[in-house]
């Protein structure tokens, strides 16, 4: 009984953890700035960088869902940006900015999903390939010219929150009250009981590819009229800001049930707080990254429950 | 009378949260056959093993020979005189028989790390003709030789370290009359010259007739030690199960009439593996049993029917004439596989109770094929845990709060809630305790009573012949007997057609 009451504590703590955590970040770096943090400005600045990392990280809580790993996410922002830019260069069509970034964005998913689950190449590899041609192919194109859309006017906040909101609200059925979300974690948790349940496991893993480029496509158009203006490192560090939102969001790397809307709401404000403080604090952004590595291990290793030498760290 | 050889004091082994051994005492005499017999799960093994230094114990000691006794390893645990013949394969099919009898011994062969083969062929030679096996050769390749030849080489291994104490663990179920024959003498030579025996069987009978001595485990305790002279088959079983088995363990019918339809079957078919050319049908309400022992194919066959591995030839059928060629195709036309790996395959063991009873029922509950309310799921989940009595605080309690048995009525109970007609059951009651295993034997009855019909694969033949329709024997791949339901049919007739 009391091996239970303990264990009951621990699954609590672990649901709670991120919530503390964020709360504990905001809370420190409101103290070290001197309240600088949560002024008006700062926290504008803040709410335009979390927008990005939280919406992307929603889709990609699908493929982290089934034990998966996305490393293109940053290129393929940037890519679906450089196509909606082009196509807006030569037409002028305003409205087409958000499809095309969606459809950009979901043929790179499907492809990345195409090659790790089709072709059974490691999904850590499948996404660094797709990562590597999608900014090949930006440089590529900025090389010879430059690209922006600075006619357009920058999306408001209300247009944003309204999206976000619909973006929200659509993953958490997705997630939880959908085959899509079911089959995707319990992918997660065996893939082998899921299969021999009947289900198509492959569909559904590069369904979760697909439900991940949908959001990369939302969040890149917005980056596009927000900023205007490609450059070469556009997305660049993203996937690795999304991973660490998630983790620091209590997601479990292995993947299953524990995984939740909630970890990509508050790990990517944890995340850009923690980046957005040590910036205000003057900290040189070669040790911020010494910083995130170290947070990042330790959630890791909080979040892996599964039996030691039962099961690798990471997805492969 | 008689001097004591080896004794075991309050060994504890706990493999996670079983509790394998609880302060477990033992006691070997010299001239002794003594026999462990106990439910699967009950320690038997895990005690062999620590005297065999297979693995270590937790805690406890251990004298031999008066000594202080901690082998640590297999080999230390031979130099001292303790050999072991396992339930598993424990020979490597890639060398000769000759390697395989010295493996981790050639020293008596070796200069300068050359091995003398030729003197290793005649020792080995030597060695299988002392135990009386004749027609194996020390040349020849382990791996060209079937199971129980194999299983006789390990017997020529044990002995040939001239062991004070031998343990044979469950090895006559994979030997026939002439294999059995050989191991008998070992016994007998090993009680003449004063030395020990400990024999694991589950053969109640056998045990009765070889052992001088019984001790019975039951989850991990020693329950108690038996004499020759107070041997008593049912007094011996209540002790193994705990209690007096009310009513029948198995069906009590030998009504073997089944309808004519074929709703499953199997033609010609090979696979990657052992399987090949094996043709089956499986009639509207019926229990098939296939029997054999492990290496002989029957948990392959379970899983070419249902498709997760692909036939390399030949086709697996439904009644309507679809062609089994994956798990989906399968699942879709209301087929279930209980596999006989639980936890690696079938449950996920780090979420609730519920999302893995609901998991095979999801795409029949989705509306519009997308959406599943969280009520359906709830609905599926507790019929399945009231109708196979599942003993949890909750649907929401994690799966790993639940008991070896209770597990398997989940693993079992999924396929119940998306309305499947062949369930493939792969050792079904493999290590849960009596009570679960009867409740199982009449869920599956009352089944097939209903109209569901089953693959039932076990190593276990009391099982198939309490439970089967119709048993077939597979031996090396292929089907050698075919037995109706019967009330004459015995475990030794199956026997010789399995090895």
């Amino acid at each position: 009984m009391d091996k239970k009451a303990q264990k009951e504590k621990n699954r609590i703590l672990q649901i709670l953890l991120p919530f503390i955590g964020m709360i504990f970040v905001i809370a420190l770096f409101a103290i070290l700035t001197k309240g600088a943090l949560v002024s008006p400005k700062n926290l504008q600045r803040i709410m335009t960088q979390v927008y990005t990392v939280m919406i992307v990280g929603l889709g990609a809580s699908f493929i982290y869902m089934h034990g998966g790993i996305d490393f293109s996410l940053g290129s393929v922002l940037a890519l679906s940006e450089l196509c909606a830019a082009l196509l807006f260069e030569a037409t002028g069509w305003s409205w087409a900015l958000m499809p095309v970034c969606i459809i950009i964005a979901v043929a790179c998913g499907f492809l990345t999903g195409l090659a790790a689950v089709q072709l059974n190449v490691p999904p850590f590899i499948a996404s660094l390939c797709m990562q590597l041609a999608g900014r090949g192919i930006l440089n590529a194109v900025l090389d010879s010219r430059m690209v922006s859309v600075t006619s357009l006017k920058p999306p408001g906040w209300t247009e944003r929150f309204i999206v976000l909101a619909v973006v929200i609200a659509v993953i958490a059925v997705l997630s939880g009250m959908t085959k899509i979300g079911k089959y995707n974690k319990a992918i997660g948790e065996n893939k082998f009981a899921v299969y021999s349940s009947g289900v198509n496991v492959r569909l559904y893993r590069i369904l979760a590819y697909i439900v991940c480029g949908c959001c990369v496509g939302i969040a890149a158009s917005f980056d596009l009229r927000r900023v205007g203006v490609l450059a070469g490192n556009t997305g660049l560090g993203l996937e690795m800001q999304v991973l660490i939102a998630l983790v620091l969001g209590g997601l479990s790397m292995t993947g299953g049930y524990v995984v939740s809307v909630r970890s990509a709401i508050i790990g990517s404000i944890t995340v850009v707080v923690l980046n957005n403080g040590m910036t205000m604090l003057g900290v040189p952004s070669n040790y911020m990254g010494i910083v995130e590595g170290i947070v990042f291990l330790f959630m890791v290793l909080f979040t892996y429950k599964r039996v030691r030498g039962k099961n690798t760290l990471l997805p492969r | 009378m008689s001097e004591t050889i080896l004794t075991v004091k309050g060994m504890n082994k706990s493999f996670g949260p079983t509790r394998a051994l609880s302060n477990v005492d033992f006691e070997l005499k010299r001239g002794e056959v003594h026999g462990l017999i106990g439910e699967n799960g009950s320690g038997k093994s895990t005690l062999t093993s620590i005297i065999a230094g297979i693995q270590p114990a937790d805690s406890g000691e251990m004298r031999y020979k008066g000594n202080l006794y901690d082998p640590g390893s297999v080999v230390k645990a031979m130099g001292e005189g303790i050999a072991m013949i396992v339930q598993e394969m424990g020979t490597a099919g890639s060398i000769s028989v000759a390697e395989n009898l010295f493996m981790g011994n050639l020293s008596g062969f070796s200069k300068a790390s050359f091995v003398n083969k030729k003197a290793m062929m005649e020792t080995a030679g030597k060695a299988l003709e002392a135990v009386g096996i004749r027609d194996i050769k020390a040349q020849m390749m382990t791996g060209s030789l079937d199971p129980e030849s194999r299983k006789k080489v390990e017997i020529a291994k044990a002995m040939m370290i001239d062991p004070e104490v031998l343990i044979v663990d469950e090895t006559t179920t994979a030997l026939s009359q002439d294999g059995r024959e050989i191991l008998y003498s070992c016994i007998d030579k090993m009680r003449s010259e004063n030395k020990a025996v400990i024999m694991i069987s589950h053969d109640l009978d056998e045990i009765m007739e070889i052992c001088s001595v019984v001790t019975v485990l039951r989850d991990g305790n020693i329950i108690g030690t038996l004499q020759k002279e107070e041997f008593d088959t049912e007094k011996i079983k209540t002790m193994m199960v705990g209690r007096e088995i009310r009513g029948d363990l198995y069906r009590s019918d030998f009504d073997r009439r089944v309808s004519d339809e074929v709703v499953l079957s199997a033609r010609d078919i090979s696979g990657a593996w052992q399987i090949s050319d094996v043709s089956l049908e499986l009639h509207k309400g019926e229990i098939l049993g296939i029997g054999g022992i492990a290496s002989g194919g029957i948990h392959e066959l379970g899983r070419l029917l249902f498709g997760i591995d692909k036939t390399a030839l030949g086709t697996v059928v439904l009644g309507d004439g679809t062609k089994v060629s994956n798990p989906r195709v399968a699942v879709k036309h209301k087929m279930g596989y209980v596999s006989k790996n639980r936890d690696e395959e079938s449950l996920m063991l780090d979420t609730t109770i519920k999302n893995n009873l609901v998991l095979p029922a999801l795409s029949r509950i989705a509306k519009g094929g997308i959406f599943i309310y969280g009520g359906s799921e709830k609905e599926i989940a507790s019929k399945i845990i009231e109708e196979m009595s599942v003993k949890c605080q909750s649907q929401d309690a994690p799966i790993r709060s639940l008991s070896g048995g209770n597990k398997q009525k989940v693993s079992f109970g999924k396929w119940l809630g998306c309305g499947t007609e062949i369930l493939i059951l792969d050792c079904p009651t493999r290590g849960i305790d009596i009570g679960v295993k009867q409740a199982m034997y009449q869920m599956i009855y009352q089944l097939k009573k209903e109209g569901i019909s089953f693959i039932l694969i076990s190593e276990e033949l009391q099982e198939l012949i309490g439970m089967s329709d119709r048993i077939l024997i597979l031996k090396d791949g292929r089907i050698t007997g075919e037995y109706e339901r019967s009330p004459e049919l015995n475990e030794h007739d199956l026997v010789k057609v399995m090895v």
